[in-house]
């Protein structure tokens, strides 16, 4: 019977209890913002750009840039092997003083480049020989 | 609305119509009895000692009462959950019943020597709450609600969210007699009833008046909104080649060519701009001219019209800035601050934004930060004045609510026979003129009647509400937002200079110049001291002050006028 009434009283106290917590509200936090870091200003800046080359440009470098290599594209198989890219003028006999020998020479016509941009670029050379009558 | 106005329609309280009042007089003898039903059986004739029946404005109402249950075997267990009703019968030649409660028992106790079943049973408010969608309890409670204020309401409580919109309300939420819950006005309009002289029970008078403590009357609401501002810096520049003379008609172009110079291009203003971390918004390009074959100008022949004899071009730079727009508003009842000075409670909201957009808006270079569209940098997440005034109405609501309950904490006491009063209910306005004069909103009734003793009485209390009839009422709105002051502009000088080289005798380089630098297009200047072709801008500074976080105040006060009730023994 004590036992009983201890069990019940129990309960009821634990209930009573129960109901107490559910009547007072949750302790709220007051809520804060986060701090945010500060950002810091931005100097004044100097916005810079060089171009040293003016397209189109002639007179000096005339748009073409140093060193010029012969031949308008590398040997794609050996880039570094020479390339010649050459036309000649028709052959010319030179004889010797004494009549005794006879060489016949093709001068260079034109000689074709690649610059270091790639380009291609051409020397046109004049002819020595062309003025001379034919024989 | 308050009482049935629009707020500030009319002074607090002015309207209490008394027509409809019913006076209660002293009253005569009355027999009476309990009704009891569990799970719909009626069981009066079981009943053995008192009955009390609590009922509060707030929460649950309670009611006590203890059954015989015979001699008979009974499954005790089964009794837990069941349905009561509670009736007060007052018997004559017609009966007249009075529902005075409706619940479920929750904690029957059995003794089992003397098969005495106690039990205590309760309207189950807050389960009944529980079970109810978000939107039959707006309806139910009605109030504010902001998720800043309070929190996400999904996957709550629902009886935490229902009291959460009933703290900004000058209302409280309880069952009625049918067990249904409802809503009970603090200051409803109109007196329902009046003691009159000889109507209550002698001796019952009494009077708890507040702690002081309790008794707040100010209230310093702090809020905090956080946001991103979406900020540009604009700068204009202007540069023209001088050799055009200041030229900028194909007059200009014809005095270049005659003595010209190295041009810049659109390309090298561009990246000139870029490399500051600033972008080119509008630009007008004087170019160099193409193919010009007949009229002014001609010879000429170009194929780089990209070149530039001068240029006007505006850029601009993004930033976001945290900004803080902080509220402090101070609600205050001033004739009660007067009377015992100032008890002070504090609460504080914040609405936050993230940042994650505010990259999106420091690297597009199109639109802007005031449209709203299809572009992504137009989603971007802005000062929402909506979600702000929904926070500050909610808090507001919630502060002016405590303040009100707070001014109505003195308690008045008294009993009158249960029969004369029965339909004296919860959160009607009522007037006792015996031993006292008091007006107030009744917060409690306790029914207490033994058919044994034949004792039958009915415990009211009022809430005596603490006003001032002169006090003025502000309203509750948010204000208009505090502005943000910068400190002045940083400036640059957005007119380029020139320098370019002709001869032995030209000036050595100046790299501190911006503007365009180069050469004549023939000269004679030494080789090591030509100048590079380049062009240059300086950006103007952006202080930390435009980029750091930023906090505007905006200070109020608000004045709460309690409405006036009369407590005079």
């Amino acid at each position: 019977m004590a036992d009983k009434n201890a069990t019940s009283d129990q309960r009821k106290t634990e209930g009573l209890i129960r109901d107490l917590i559910d009547l007072v509200p949750p302790k709220r936090e007051l809520p804060t913002l986060g701090r945010e870091e500060p950002k810091g200003g931005i100097p004044r800046r100097r916005g810079y750009a060089e171009r040293n080359l003016q397209p189109g440009q002639g007179g000096e470098g005339g748009g073409l840039a140093s060193p010029l290599t012969e031949g308008v594209a590398a040997d794609p198989a050996s880039p570094a092997a020479p390339v010649l890219d050459r036309t000649y003028y028709p052959a010319t006999q030179f004889v010797t003083s004494d009549g005794l020998f006879v060489m016949e020479l093709e001068p260079v016509e034109t000689i074709k480049f690649r610059d270091a941009n790639g380009d291609s670029a051409e020397f046109r050379i004049a002819n020595p020989y062309a003025e001379d009558p034919a024989p | 609305m308050l009482n049935n106005q629009p707020l500030n329609s009319a002074p607090l309280n002015s309207v209490v119509d008394d027509s409809d009042t019913i006076i209660i007089n002293p009253g005569s003898g009355f027999v009476w009895r309990w009704g009891v039903t569990l799970a719909g059986l009626d069981v009066s004739a079981d009943l053995t000692g008192p009955v009390r029946i609590d009922s509060t404005e707030e929460g649950d109402s309670v009611a006590s009462f203890a059954l015989w249950l015979g001699p008979d075997p009974v499954t005790i267990g089964s009794y837990t959950g069941m349905a009561v009703t509670l009736d007060f019968l007052v018997l004559s030649e017609t009966t007249q019943t009075t529902r005075l409660f409706t619940g479920s028992l929750v904690q029957p106790e059995f003794d089992v020597l003397t098969r005495v079943l106690t039990c205590t049973a309760t309207t189950r408010l807050a389960d009944t709450v529980e079970a109810m969608e978000l939107d039959a309890i707006d309806l139910l409670v009605g109030g504010q609600w902001s998720v800043d204020v309070f929190e996400e309401a999904a996957g709550r409580s629902r009886w935490d969210y229902a009291q959460e919109r009933l703290s900004t309300r000058t209302a409280s939420l309880c069952a009625a007699r049918d067990g249904q819950p409802r809503i009970v006005d603090w200051f409803p309009a109109g007196i329902a009833y009046e003691f009159a002289t000889g109507s209550t029970a002698y001796q019952s008078l009494d009077i708890s008046l507040a702690t002081l403590g309790d008794t707040t009357n100010v209230i310093e609401l702090e809020l905090d909104y956080r946001y991103s501002r979406y900020r540009e810096r604009g700068q204009s520049y202007s540069w023209l080649n001088p050799l055009t003379g200041g030229n900028t008609s194909v007059d200009g172009f014809i005095a270049w060519k005659a003595d010209s110079s190295e041009l810049p291009d659109i390309e090298m203003v561009t990246d000139a701009v870029e490399s500051a971390g600033w972008f080119i918004t509008t630009a007008d390009w004087f170019r160099l001219p193409g193919d010009i074959t007949t009229g002014p100008g001609s010879p000429w022949y170009n194929r780089n019209i990209d070149l530039l004899l001068g240029a006007d071009f505006s850029t601009a730079f993004r930033w976001s800035q945290r900004a803080v727009e902080a509220y402090r508003f101070r609600l205050v009842v001033e004739g009660a601050v007067a009377a015992v000075d100032e008890v002070i409670t504090r609460d504080r909201v914040v609405l936050d934004t993230d940042t994650a957009a505010d990259a999106l808006w420091e690297t597009a270079t199109d639109g802007s930060a005031a449209v709203v569209g299809d572009n992504p940098i137009d989603q971007l997440p802005r000062r929402d004045q909506p979600r702000l005034d929904l926070a500050i109405n909610t808090a507001l609501a919630r502060a002016s609510s405590q303040l009100l309950q707070a001014q109505r904490g003195n308690r008045v006491t008294w009993q009158v026979p249960l029969a004369h009063a029965l339909s004296v209910d919860v959160g009607q306005r009522i007037k006792l003129s015996d031993q006292a004069s008091v007006t107030g909103a009744v917060t409690s009734l306790t029914a207490e009647a033994d058919q044994e003793t034949g004792s039958a009485l009915l415990t009211i209390t009022l809430a005596v509400s603490r006003g001032d009839a002169a006090a003025v009422a502000d309203v509750l709105a948010p204000p208009s937002p505090p502005a943000f002051v910068d400190d002045p502009a940083p400036s640059v000088n957005g007119t380029l200079p020139t320098q370019l080289i002709k001869n032995p005798s030209s000036p050595l380089y100046d790299e501190t110049l911006p503007g365009f630098s180069g050469a004549y297009s023939i000269g004679t200047w030494d080789p090591t001291n030509r100048y590079p072709r380049r062009f240059a801008v300086d950006t103007p500074e952006i202080p930390e002050q435009w980029r750091d976080e930023i906090t505007a105040e905006r200070a109020v006060v608000i004045r709460v006028a309690p409405p006036v009730d009369v407590l005079e023994i």
